[in-house]
């Protein structure tokens, strides 16, 4: 590929480049190049699909920047031709160097950002007039909110139980159930945003969809298809066969009677049910019927097709409408799910990513916003890149097609780059589509001229690597098309792929309990009961571990610079497809004490430590919860034993187990730790934050070391990592609003209920020297030099769920086809090819799965699996990932293999010696009394004073109530006390500004040690100055206060050296004391 | 003695304060003892103690009157206005109002539009915007900032802005923005001492024009940190890294090696440390352990700048474990607090119709029924809490009444308290101010008032409501609940609370709040991207060229605002160390881009990237622990030894299938008695299911139990009708109670004709439900009660008992496999000597029995026999050991208690 096309900031590109061909490289190069051409940052904008990825090219830039700005100059002139500038002078180095400077102080930052983060930009700044809901917060988790909508759907149909809307969602109870029924609106929930755009504009969404569908599959819903049973030329076909069967053998005579039987019956629908048994198998394949010698076989087969024939188009016209009649149904009460679920959030000031993105497909779309948004945003795209475009989804697209039209209109076309690999696509799940990279560059090409390029040369694997690569796909497996043969950018990296032999399960002994001599019954206390199902697995994970540790003894891998060495277990990285069986792997690994990390997603809450946490929390605010009790003593924060718990069991008396650990005697051990700091904790639960109040448990109980030491070693880590992940979702979730300790217990057990969007179990170090386990979804964009494809054997189950049917082609501006579908037999033959297409879809995406968790190899591909039986394997249909692989890998020598042996040690880090005063308490800091009622009424009485006796007398009341924030009732008594202060007539001379030459208030001074000090009031008269001391309470005890007078007196005589100061106690009863 | 920014160690501000102090005696001129007639503008109080120290020191005086300190603001409060000022609370009203007629953003938040617009407009006020008085003419400014067409959004943009600018402009009243204005004017035409400003960043607009009148009549001299350092050849490096615009075209090196040259003392390496951290764990616990060092290093004060709040929360709570209390600047945002939280959900539960989760959660605020007795309370809440969980009630104040009344007459005072309080706030609409009266007395009643009055967050609460009762009094818009609830939320977003009860030389502050302090050593937090500079609430109105245009503040100002602050810190502070986390849950996650030109330039400059290096290996030892006992060890598979005290003398068919399946479990449900919590349904489930159907069945073979004698349609008739009738009471309160009658009902055709077909074997029903208690070999009693027991039409003793499952028949099927593991059917038929015993597996169309495969009555003997062995081996001190498998594992409660996975690894 040529680099001084792709590169150049004139141009328009799209790329499809295949994996490690180094897209990041091409794309931040690119964004160097577009600053070199002085592009400012703010002109920048560029997609990627992940935060992470947006993260990942952000802080490359930053590092090619800086390198650039601090190189040498034969470095900089190498950086530079290397991304194709050809003449590198004096003035191009220049500004090399400085666009790191450049690009960290300009005023509009370049954005790199996911759709999402971009959409959220562009909704904030949206049109005040575009129907935009205005200053609505982002829900990034929402499923507490469709149970709550669920609920809301539920109290809305309780409220009109015989309405139309209940009748349609008690024909799903029946056809279909509780439990499909949700999953189908919630399929259709989620597919929302298809939805409106396919019914935008409808005055009646779900009529018009019903029209729609019903003129696809062209029947009526209110047609009668048995009706055709009445059809004079059926029923004489269906009289003449019966006949000709009556002369034949007795099995035919038997169905001629049926078929008689049958011609009876008055209810049509068992009328057609016992003509359907009759000529159908159970499978609904047409019975093979054959004529006998002596009848008329041409008249047989004649009657039997026609008859057949009919009876099979009844039966599609009824699943055809059937299918009408769930659609109805199931639109009906998913549209009054989804305005449910709609204005819950409106209530709430909530939107969630699907509304932020139609909102901004639908602000793209209405004339004058498109032109709007060009400069309502700060900053002026003029140059677009967008990354990873294979994971667009049509509504993306149809956002950025927009913004591409409207900033031609605006006479301000941007250059844009598009870089992709329809062979990685594999989100849609996410709604992603991959065809619309064709789309893209295809108009992409018409509309801005731009180049499109190919890169199929990786700068990833090695060669052994790639030709299994080449070789699994270059037969074009499941909608693999037009794949084009890789190659490597280097040819002597020596590359191994290894296949090991599947596991089967044993056979089962059918015959094993022969009860010659009796039953014999297991005995529980002595003998577990015996588990045969799932072997083949536990013997994969073993011979897996066992094999880690061989790679890890014998293997080399060379690294960067060329140079081999050892393979360590940072070096392996493992792919699963999906997490259901990664406990068997990784128990594997943990009895071979082999350090590895795995990001499990969502299942923090659930981990024991977690749990024990959660009880402890409810225990504290519910005592009466006696199992969450029990478990908290006996989990290691108190780890107290069975024979302590039966101890505390033997205590008959009332008040739950709370009452008797109370009551227990026992006082030193276990229970008279727990028994304390329970106690202690219930009582900090009712004033700390949630937060505080576990990390107060934490450090109180020593928990993560109690929790370190009870577990094995492999678990320590993790079980760490998990208590403090957990804490972290407490500064998270108490951090909220309205926080209190019920709230956040209910918050985790909703968290806990909804899956997804469940916190993650806490990340353990950094990878360091560990297997990393990740999903092949995972994986992409990471890379090692050993890859492991573990249960590659696993073929998937056909998804028969039940779901929305989208027809969206990448052309069109909304989707053509929007229905729901039931389970497999209800699909129908209409839809037949849109299914089809679906199908065909999902397995060319696992394909790309297949190409994604095999492009992550640099040197070494290992693939194992296991299967139920052998037999089971050689009759099984569609080939699993395990036999592509192993259908083209000949045994060859490991070019890897090093005889070294040993087990590499995993280092630890080094620690300090530690100042033990950094081991102990360091008491800083205290607490000062909380101000009593008659402290504060002396403040206020002050601030009164304050203003009431300076050259202001007309201080406004209001103002000063609200400013000291006195409250109401005290402001009464207080005003009153100055006023009788102020109104002393010995102490007029103090406030009345015609006597005095001068006076303050709260005047500061420093004195000889460099303190500050504060006079309450100081007047000046010619020949004396008076400082004046403000006293609450009556007068008396003026002794106390006579160090601090003269304190006063001497600092103010220093000042005022040629008058006489006077020092005073003024009394709140009006009295003063001369000091 | 108060602790103070002034104490300790000499720092690098000491320098900066010389030179305020100098310029300040300079101006001044006359009787260093008596500043009294001179004017300092601080940034913040806490300045004034350095300040006034080194004015002492420097003049050398005794005792010295201190010049007038104050901030900006305080001191253009202090002029008195004539005109009483409208309260925000009020105008935010009025707004709200005009918007409302207005109908321009339906279904849009109007308290978030309206505060966004009033902020716009002081905005604007302050920044002395005019309007033209044609709306047309305003938006050719608009189109003309914009660089574009005009468009019907901008369109809309200018009419908006220009309308409600109007309207509030004539609406009468003096705001806060324009009395302040007033008062800086006043001010200014009264001044008459000398001026002094202490600044590290730009001036307001407003307050440069005002010292620009200042200077009109009396000295003015500003001293901006900025150019102080400047002049200072120790902060070159600063200035260049992050204030000063590179000489054209100067590269990084060529600076580096101008200041390697001639500037080796702008190296910061004695003082400036940069930290990297992997989490926001490790950036809390090194800074916590940095602070603990330097105050073992002696240092007086230390601030903990919070960029990043939630490390800065984690950093104070791990002091707290040390027992260092920090001092708070920065507070917590009064919707944060526990005291907000149990007003809010008093709201929650009138809005809720007293959900039962909104209510106990009220119940268990420490600040309700203050009044009475704490123990008593508790005792009151825990009996009410088991009510509401045994009956399973989920919402209703008289449906809780009504319980109460029943069966725990101690508790009715406490509703009739929260009854009272409900009724205080029934209304459907009302002023902000009656709302607000309204939830007084309703707190009052609940004794919320006087629990937040004993709390100083509380009390700030509550002064805030007053507050707001007093400034919206004369307001007569009226607002519905769901209007006045977000009104009040929003409000209290707005509010701080400090606790400033802490005295400590350890405190956490804002980045603005260090404007010319002295610290001895300053840790600022979270200098990542995406924390420093931070950004300002984008607004949804214009965007930067159009507020430049019209003379507004743009986002780089408030971006140089917090630069120049932090040089200024970095300038003035002892020892700095700034933290951030270079990953974030793996995720690479960038630096402050001042953290990295300043560490670009001073690795070039002086071989030294200022990374912080000593701490990484001290933080896993360096931590205070309480490690009052020992240590447990780590976790083998529990087998405890039953005290024969504890052993059950009674046992049913699931107690045995437990023991069957682990002893362990059945040590913790039999042994131990525990169960889990009665939860409150709020939906069905399974086992409700089964419930309902097991009543069915039993009134319908009541009723009919010879069904050979009705006809199949007649019977399936009458087991709908009962099956009606069960579920009426569910299908009233929830209506996916419907969807279960659904499913049931599929099943009820076949599940007659198989009834119908066992009838036909010879098969009659004798009796359900019937319990059972019969004791076996001395000292064990079976218990229970059976579904359904069937006998043969011709011999009343041959008996069959059967078990109805809502389960699939393999499943069941697949139970029955190995004998002896489920014991429910042998341990029946041994109790009613049946010959016989099967499950009928119900699910949708499919009804069908299903049975072991062996002898009924050998499976039942042999079962009794192991049962007897094994209650007798536990006695004689067999182990109980957790040894289930995986499929027992896997719903089992108990592993909470065996810690499987802590012995088994996961
Ligand atoms: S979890 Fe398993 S081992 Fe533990 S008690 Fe339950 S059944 Fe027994």
């Amino acid at each position: 590929m040529d680099n001084r096309i792709a590169l150049d900031p004139q141009n328009s590109i799209v790329v499809e480049a295949c994996a490690g061909s180094g897209k990041t490289w091409l794309l931040v190069s690119r964004i160097v190049r577009l600053l070199l051409a002085g592009t400012e940052p703010g002109e920048i904008l560029a997609i990627t699909f992940t935060r992470k990825a947006a993260q990942e090219m952000q802080q490359r830039l930053h590092q090619w920047l800086h390198y650039l700005a601090t190189a040498t100059e034969d470095e900089l002139t190498q950086f530079l031709r290397e991304r194709a500038v050809d003449t590198v002078d004096d003035v191009m180095m220049r500004r090399a160097r400085n666009l790191y400077r450049k690009l960290l102080l300009s005023p509009t930052a370049i954005t790199i950002n996911t759709f999402h983060g971009w959409f959220m930009q562009i909704i904030q700044r949206a049109p005040l007039n575009a129907g935009v809901p205005v200053g609505l917060r982002l829900q990034e988790r929402t499923s507490a909110l469709r149970e709550e909508a669920w609920s809301l759907l539920g109290e809305q149909l309780r409220a009109d139980p015989e309405g139309a809307l209940a009748d349609r969602m008690h024909y799903l109870f029946a056809e279909i159930g509780l439990h499909n029924t949700r999953q189908l609106l919630d399929s259709f929930l989620d597919k929302r945003a298809e939805w409106w755009t396919y019914t935008e504009g409808a005055g009646e969404p779900v009529a018009m969809a019903l029209q729609q569908l019903q003129e696809m599959l062209e029947i009526d819903a209110d047609a009668e298809p048995l009706s055709a049973l009445h059809e004079t030329a059926f029923d004489l076909d269906l009289q003449s066969y019966a006949s000709l069967l009556d002369s034949g053998t007795a099995k035919q005579r038997e169905i001629a009677s049926e078929l008689e039987q049958a011609r009876q019956e008055t209810v049509l629908a068992l009328r057609f049910s016992a003509l359907w048994a009759a000529f159908f198998t159970q499978k609904g394949e047409p019975r093979k019927l054959k004529s006998i010698k002596g009848q008329d076989e041409a008249l047989h087969d004649r009657l039997l097709h026609a008859l057949q024939m009919s009876l099979q188009h009844i039966q599609d016209d009824l699943v055809e409408q059937q299918a009408l009649h769930l659609n109805h149904a199931g639109l009906m009460c998913g549209v009054a799910y989804l305005e449910q679920y709609q204005s819950l959030k409106l209530r709430q000031q909530l939107m969630d990513f699907t509304d932020v993105e139609y909102q901004v497909a639908r602000l793209m779309q209405q004339g004058d916003s498109a032109a709007y948004m060009q400069y309502k945003l700060d900053s002026r795209y003029r140059q677009v890149l967008l990354d990873e475009f294979q994971d667009t989804n049509p509504l993306q697209w149809q956002i950025l097609h927009a913004w591409f039209d409207a900033s031609v209109a605006a006479g301000e076309p941007p250059r844009i780059f598009v870089v992709g690999d329809p062979k990685q696509s594999i989100y849609r799940f996410r709604r992603a589509d991959a065809r619309l990279f064709g789309e893209a560059r295809h108009f992409l090409q018409q509309a801005f001229g731009a180049h499109y390029l190919a890169q199929n040369e990786t700068r990833r694997n090695a060669p052994a690597v790639l030709d299994t690569v080449n070789q699994v796909f270059s037969s074009h497996p499941d909608g693999f098309n037009a794949f084009e043969q890789h190659t490597a950018h280097a040819r002597d990296i020596p590359g191994y792929v290894h296949v090991l032999p599947l596991h089967f399960n044993p056979q089962a002994d059918t015959e094993a309990v022969t009860e010659a001599a009796g039953l014999s019954l297991r005995n529980p206390l002595n003998e577990p009961r015996s588990a045969a199902e799932g072997k083949a697995r536990e013997d994969e994970a073993a011979t897996f571990a066992e094999t880690v540790e061989q790679i890890v003894g014998n293997w080399a891998v060379s690294a960067a610079d060329g140079v081999w060495r050892r393979a360590g277990y940072g070096d392996i990285m493992v792919l699963v497809r999906k997490r259901t069986h990664l406990r068997v792997y990784e128990s594997a690994l943990r009895n071979r004490n082999i350090p590895y990390i795995t990001s499990r997603r969502g299942g923090l809450l659930d981990t024991l430590e977690a749990e024990d946490i959660q009880s402890l929390l409810t225990f504290l605010i519910t005592p009466f919860a006696d199992l969450a009790l029990a478990q908290v003593l006996r989990c290691p924060i108190f780890s107290c034993s069975d024979e302590e718990l039966m101890g505390l069991a033997q205590d008959g008396g009332e008040g739950g187990w709370w009452g008797k650990l109370q009551r227990c005697t026992v006082s030193g051990g276990m229970l008279g730790r727990a028994r304390a700091l329970l106690r202690d904790w219930q009582h900090k639960a009712e004033s700390l934050p949630v937060h505080d109040l576990l990390d107060y448990i934490y450090f109180t109980g020593d928990v993560l070391h109690r929790y370190a030491a009870a577990v094995p070693e492999s678990m320590r880590e993790n079980v760490q990592a998990n208590l403090q992940a957990l804490l972290e979702v407490a500064l998270d979730v108490d951090g909220g609003r309205y926080p209190s300790l019920p709230k956040f217990l209910a918050e985790l057990r909703e968290l806990r209920k909804a899956e997804k969007e469940s916190p993650d179990e806490g990340v353990v170090g950094e990878a360091g020297n560990a297997v990393r386990i990740y999903t092949v979804h995972e994986s992409k964009g990471l890379e090692a030099p050993i890859v492991w494809l573990l249960d590659a054997n696993d073929t998937r189950a056909k998804h028969d769920g039940y779901g929305v049917l989208v027809d969206w082609p990448v052309q069109a501006g909304k989707p053509l086809h929007f229905s729901l579908y039931g389970d497999a037999a209800s699909r129908g033959k209409k839809r037949r090819p849109l299914f089809d297409a679906e199908e065909m879809q999902e397995k060319r995406e696992n394909m790309n799965l297949l190409y994604v968790a095999m492009t992550r190899a640099k040197q070494a591909l290992v693939v194992s699996g296991n299967g139920r039986s052998e037999a089971l394997e050689k009759r099984k249909g569609a080939l699993s990932w395990f036999d592509r692989i192993a259908g083209t890998v000949v045994a060859a020598n490991n070019p890897l293999y090093r005889e070294a042996g040993g087990k590499p040690e995993v280092a630890g880090l080094q620690t300090a010696v530690i100042d033990p005063l950094l081991n102990s308490m360091l008491p800083t800091g205290q607490r000062e009394a909380f101000e009593t009622r008659e402290q504060q009424r002396g403040t206020w009485l002050h601030a009164l004073l304050q203003h009431m006796g300076g050259r202001e007398p007309q201080a406004d009341r209001e103002m000063l109530r609200a400013r000291y924030a006195i409250p109401e009732a005290e402001l009464e008594k207080l005003w009153q006390e100055a006023g009788l202060i102020l109104g002393q007539p010995h102490l007029q001379r103090f406030f009345d500004p015609a006597v005095y030459l001068d006076a303050q208030n709260e005047l500061p001074y420093v004195n000889a040690q460099g303190e500050q000090k504060r006079i309450d009031r100081l007047v000046e008269f010619a020949d004396e100055v008076w400082v004046l001391d403000y006293k609450t309470g009556k007068q008396s005890g003026a002794e106390k206060y006579r160090k601090q007078m003269e304190e006063y007196r001497q600092a103010i005589q220093h000042i005022f050296a040629d008058r006489q100061i006077r020092c005073a106690l003024i009394f709140a009863d009006g009295k003063m004391q001369e000091i | 003695m108060k602790h103070t920014e002034d104490s300790g160690s000499p720092s690098a501000a000491a320098v900066f304060f010389e030179q305020a102090a100098a310029e300040i005696l300079r101006l001044h001129g006359g009787n260093a003892a008596d500043l009294r007639q001179l004017v300092v503008v601080l940034p913040n109080y806490h300045a004034a103690v350095p300040l006034a120290k080194h004015l002492q020191q420097l003049a050398g005086v005794p005792a010295m009157l201190l010049p007038q300190m104050v901030t900006f603001n305080d001191w253009a409060q202090s002029v008195p206005m004539q005109q009483a000022v409208v309260p925000d609370s009020q105008r935010a009203s009025v707004l709200y109002q005009a918007l409302r007629m207005r109908k321009w953003f339906a279904g849009a938040d109007l308290w978030g539009i309206a505060h966004e617009l009033l902020q716009l407009l002081d905005e604007m006020t302050r920044h002395h915007v005019q309007l033209p008085l044609d709306e047309a003419e305003f938006l050719a400014q608009l189109e003309a900032a914009y660089q574009a067409k005009s468009t019907a959004p901008m369109q809309f943009e200018a009419r908006v802005v220009h309308e409600l600018w109007y309207a509030m402009s004539s609406s009468g009243g003096l705001d806060a923005a324009r009395a302040n204005l007033q008062q800086l004017a006043l001010l200014a035409e009264q001044v008459s001492a000398p001026i002094v400003v202490l600044l590290t960043a730009d001036l307001s607009r407003m307050e440069s024009q005002f010292l620009e009148a200042c200077a009109r009549k009396v000295p003015v001299s500003i001293m901006d940190m900025r150019q102080l350092m400047s002049g200072r050849e120790d902060c070159r490096l600063l200035m260049q890294a992050l204030a000063e615009i590179p000489a054209e075209g100067e590269s990084l090196q060529e600076q580096a090696l101008q200041l390697r040259l001639h500037f080796p003392q702008a190296n910061l390496g004695g003082r400036v440390r940069l930290y990297a951290a992997n989490g926001l764990e490790q950036e809390a616990r090194a800074a916590e352990l940095q602070v603990r060092r330097w105050l073992l290093e002696g240092k007086g004060s230390i601030a903990i700048v919070a960029q990043d709040r939630l490390v800065a929360r984690r950093v104070r709570a791990l002091l707290e474990r040390a027992g260092i209390l920090a001092r708070d600047e920065t507070g917590w945002i009064m919707s944060t607090l526990a005291v907000s939280s149990v007003l809010m959900r008093w709201l929650d539960v009138l809005q809720s119709d007293f959900y039962y989760q909104d209510l106990l959660d009220l119940l268990k605020s420490p600040y309700i029924f203050a009044g009475s007795e704490a123990p008593g309370r508790k005792q009151h809440l825990y009996q009410f809490e088991r009510l509401v969980r045994k009956h399973g009630i989920v919402a209703g104040l008289g449906v809780y009444a009504g319980l109460v009344e029943a069966e725990a007459p101690q508790l009715t005072a406490m509703l009739a308290q929260l009854k009272t309080a409900a009724d205080c706030m029934a209304r459907r609409s009302d002023t902000l101010h009656g709302w607000l009266q309204a939830l007084r007395e309703s707190l009052s009643v609940l004794g919320i008032l006087q629990g937040l009055d004993a709390d100083m967050a509380g009390q700030q609460l509550l002064q805030l409501l007053a507050q707001w009762r007093s400034e919206l009094q004369a307001d007569e818009v009226r607002y519905s609940r769901q209007e006045w609830r977000h009104w009040l939320a929003l409000q209290l977003d707005a509010q701080t609370w400090r606790d400033k009860t802490i005295n400590s030389p350890v405190m956490i502050t804002h980045l603005t709040a260090t404007r010319w302090r002295k610290f001895d050593a300053v840790l600022l937090l979270g200098c990542d991207a995406a924390h420093l500079p931070g950004n300002d609430s984008q607004s949804a109105w214009f965007n930067d060229a159009v507020r430049h245009a019209l003379g507004l503040p743009v986002r780089a100002a408030h971006r140089n605002q917090q630069r120049d602050d932090l040089l200024a810190l970095l300038a003035m502070a002892g020892n700095v160390m700034l933290t951030w986390q270079a990953s974030m849950n793996g995720e690479p996650n960038l630096a402050s881009p001042y953290i990295e030109l300043l560490q670009s330039l001073h690795q070039q400059a002086y071989a030294d990237a200022l990374l912080e290096t000593e701490l990484d290996s001290m933080l896993d030892a360096a931590v205070v622990r309480m490690q009052d006992i020992p240590l447990p060890s780590p976790r083998q598979m529990p087998a405890p030894v039953v005290k024969a005290a504890l052993l059950p003398h009674s046992i049913s068919a699931s107690g045995y299938n437990s023991l069957v399946a682990c002893p362990y479990q059945f040590f913790a449900r039999h042994v131990l008695h525990l169960n889990e919590l009665d939860e409150v349904g709020e939906e069905i489930e399974k086992r409700d299911f089964g419930e309902w159907v097991h009543a069915i069945l039993q009134r319908f073979h009541q009723q009919y139990p010879r069904l050979l004698e009705y006809d199949a349609k007649t019977l399936a008739d009458a087991l709908l009708q009962i099956s009606q009738a069960v579920f009426a009471p569910a299908q009233a309160s929830l209506f996916w109670a419907h969807a279960w009658l659904a499913r049931w009902r599929q099943s009820i055709t076949a599940y007659i004709d198989l009834q119908m077909r066992m009838e036909a074997d010879g098969w009659r029903y004798r009796s359900s439900e019937e319990s059972f208690e019969q004791a076996i070999a001395g000292q064990l009693t079976l218990r229970g009660r059976v579904d359904r027991l069937d006998c043969r039409q011709d011999d009343a003793g041959h008996s069959r008992v059967i078990d109805y499952k809502l389960q699939d028949a393999n499943v069941l099927a697949n139970k029955l496999k190995a004998p002896g593991e489920d014991v429910q059917l042998p341990f029946y038929a041994h109790v009613f000597s049946a010959a016989e015993a099967e499950f009928i597996s119900m699910e949708k169309h499919k009804v069908l029995p299903v049975r072991a495969e062996q002898d009924m009555q050998v499976l039942a003997q042999a079962n009794m026999e192991r049962l007897v062995m094994l209650f007798e081996q536990m006695r004689n001190g067999a182990p109980l050991p957790a040894n289930g498998v995986d499929d027992s594992c896997r719903h089992c409660d108990m592993h909470v208690m065996c810690r499987r996975q802590e012995w088994l690894g996961r």
